[in-house]
C-alpha cells in the first residue's frame, strides 16, 4: 500500500491505479495517515523556494494590482455613491418642496379672482380674448395666462360667455359641482348658490357633472339646461332678453313674482320676505336698470299690484306686505 | 543530505522585525518572493491550478487589506500558509460536496479531494506557523520517502536549468 502511496506522488499510477489506491485508502486509517503525512511534507517541499519564483511572480502580480484597482474603484464609487443618494434624496425633497409651493401658489399667483358686489356688474377681457360679463353679487377667478391644455375658469354667481374659439383649448367653467365645457361661443351661466343654469346662445357647449363626464349633455343653439331636483333638464330657451343683465337691464318677462325676488334677492343681495301669498304667483313683466337700484324695481312692480314694503335698518331685509 | 540540501536554493531568510508593518514597498517584495511557492503548496491540495490561483490571489488581497490591523507576532509568511491552509479546506470541503451533490462517475477524483482534506486538516496548523518555515520545509524534504525525495530533487534542479 504505502508503494502505492509513493507511486502517486511520483506520478506513477494510472486513473484506474488511483481510483483503487483510493478505494482501499477509505477502510484502512493507518493507510491514510500516511498518505496524509507523505502529502503534507510533499506541500511543503513544493513551496520551498527557487531562483526562478520572483520571476513566475511577475505577470500574477500584474492581475494583482489590476484587481487592486478594480476594488479601490468599485470603493470609490460605494463612497460616491453615499454621497450621491443624499444628493438625489435632497433634490427630490427639494422639489416635493416646490411642487407643494406651485400647487399652493395656483390660485393665489396664476388666479386672479374677480369680485363683484351686489347691484353691479362688471365686464371683462380674458387673456385669451374671451370677454366675460359678470353679473352681481358673483366672483370669477381665472388664469393670468392660459397655459395649461385647457383653459379653465371658476364662477360662483352669474356670468355670460363670448369665449375666443380655440379647439386646441377647450373652455371650461367650472360652477360648483359642474362643468361647461366650449371651444368657443355665447352663452350665459346662472350658478348662485343653489342654482345652476346653462342658457346657449350660440355654438354648442357641453355641460356635465364634476367626475361623471359619461353623462355630458349637449346643448345647441337656444337651448338651456337648468338642475332642479337633482337632475340637469334640458328646455328650448324661450328669452334671449334674459342676458340683458349685461347691459345693465334686468328684463322679467311674464315672469311670477317669487321668480323676481329670488333673482333680485341673487342680485341685490337682500332677504325679500312676502307676507303676500297672493302676490307671489301674479307674473309680471318688465325692464329694469340695474343702477337704478331694487327700490325702483318694487316701485314699479307696485303700480301694477299694490303693496306696501319696508326696509330693516342695515337695508338687509325687505318686507313686503 | 546536506549535500543536496546545500544546492537548494535558499531565499535570504527574512526576519521577523523585517514585516512589523506591511507597507506598498515590502508587500510587493513579499509578494514576488512567495506567490509561486504558496501556489505550488496549495496546487498540491486544490489539484485545479486555477482554483489554486484564486485562493493565493485572494489571500494576498486579504493580507493588503487588514495590513495596517495585523499584528505579525508570529512569521508573516508562516501566517499566509495558515491562511492558506484554512482556505484551501474550505475550498475541498464545497468541492467534495458539490461532488457528492453532482453523483457524477468521477468516483476517484471526489475520494481524491476527500484525501487531500483528509490530509490537510491534518496538517499541524502550530507546525505551518512557526517562526521559521525555510526549517519546516527543509524538514519536511527529508521527511519524505527516499524515491519522492529523488524525484523530488531531481525536478528541482531540472526545473532550474
Amino acid at each position: 500500500m504505502n508503494e502505492q502511496i509513493e507511486k502517486y506522488f511520483l506520478g506513477e499510477l494510472t486513473a484506474a491505479q488511483k481510483e483503487e489506491l483510493f478505494m482501499r485508502m477509505a477502510s484502512d486509517p493507518e493507510a491514510k495517515d500516511e498518505f496524509a503525512r507523505i502529502q503534507n511534507a510533499w506541500a511543503l517541499a513544493a513551496s520551498s523556494g527557487t531562483e526562478s519564483d520572483q520571476h513566475k511572480a511577475r505577470p500574477y502580480l500584474y492581475d494583482f494590482r489590476k484587481q487592486q484597482n478594480r476594488k479601490k474603484t468599485r470603493t470609490f464609487f460605494i463612497g460616491l455613491s453615499k454621497y450621491a443618494a443624499i444628493l438625489v434624496v435632497g433634490m427630490f425633497i427639494a422639489w416635493g418642496i416646490l411642487r407643494k409651493l406651485q400647487v399652493m401658489e395656483k390660485p393665489t399667483v396664476a388666479y386672479q379672482k374677480l369680485t363683484v358686489p351686489a347691484g353691479q356688474r362688471a365686464m371683462l377681457t380674458l387673456a385669451d380674448g374671451t370677454t366675460v360679463w359678470v353679473n352681481a353679487k358673483s366672483t370669477l377667478e381665472y388664469p393670468g395666462m392660459f397655459t395649461e391644455d385647457t383653459r379653465e375658469v371658476i364662477l360662483t354667481g352669474e356670468a355670460y360667455f363670448e369665449v375666443a374659439a380655440n379647439p386646441a383649448q377647450p373652455f371650461i367653467v367650472k360652477s360648483g359641482n359642474f362643468q361647461t365645457k366650449v371651444t368657443g361661443t355665447h352663452f350665459n351661466i346662472f350658478a348662485y348658490e343653489g342654482f345652476f343654469d346653462v342658457s346657449l346662445v350660440e355654438g354648442q357647449v357641453k355641460v356635465y357633472e364634476t367626475g361623471a363626464v359619461k353623462d355630458t349633455i349637449v346643448l345647441n343653439r337656444n337651448e338651456r339646461v337648468s338642475w332642479a331636483n337633482g337632475y340637469l333638464v334640458k328646455k328650448v330657451m324661450t328669452d334671449a332678453d334674459d342676458f340683458l343683465w349685461k347691459e345693465g337691464i334686468y328684463h322679467f318677462d311674464d315672469m311670477p313674482f317669487s321668480a323676481i325676488i329670488e333673482k333680485l334677492q341673487l342680485y341685490y343681495d337682500v332677504q325679500i320676505h312676502v307676507a303676500n301669498k297672493a302676490l307671489l304667483a301674479r307674473k309680471f313683466t318688465g325692464k329694469f336698470r340695474q343702477r337704478d337700484g331694487i327700490e325702483s324695481v318694487l316701485k314699479v312692480i307696485q303700480m301694477g299690484y299694490p303693496f306696501t314694503y319696508h326696509k330693516s335698518e342695515d337695508g338687509s331685509n325687505i318686507y313686503i306686505k | 543530505m546536506i549535500e543536496f540540501r546545500v544546492t537548494l536554493y535558499m531565499p535570504e531568510p527574512i526576519k521577523q522585525s523585517d514585516y512589523a508593518f506591511i507597507d506598498h514597498r515590502n508587500f510587493e517584495e513579499i509578494y514576488l518572493n512567495y506567490f509561486p511557492r504558496l501556489l505550488r503548496f496549495a496546487r498540491e491540495y486544490v489539484i485545479s491550478e486555477e482554483d489554486a490561483e484564486n485562493i493565493i490571489q485572494d489571500v494576498f488581497m486579504a493580507l493588503w487589506e487588514r495590513r495596517d490591523e495585523l499584528k505579525i507576532h508570529i512569521s508573516l509568511v508562516s501566517y499566509l500558509f495558515t491562511l492558506i491552509r484554512n482556505r484551501c479546506i474550505d475550498h475541498l470541503r464545497r468541492k467534495t460536496h458539490a461532488e457528492k451533490v453532482k453523483k457524477l462517475l468521477q468516483e476517484s477524483s471526489d475520494l481524491e479531494l476527500q484525501m487531500k482534506l483528509y490530509s490537510l486538516e491534518a496538517l499541524n496548523p502550530a507546525l505551518i506557523s512557526d517562526s521559521d518555515i525555510e526549517q519546516i520545509i527543509t524538514r519536511a524534504i527529508d521527511s519524505l520517502p527516499v524515491k519522492c525525495r529523488e524525484i523530488f530533487i531531481r525536478n528541482k534542479i531540472e526545473g532550474k536549468k
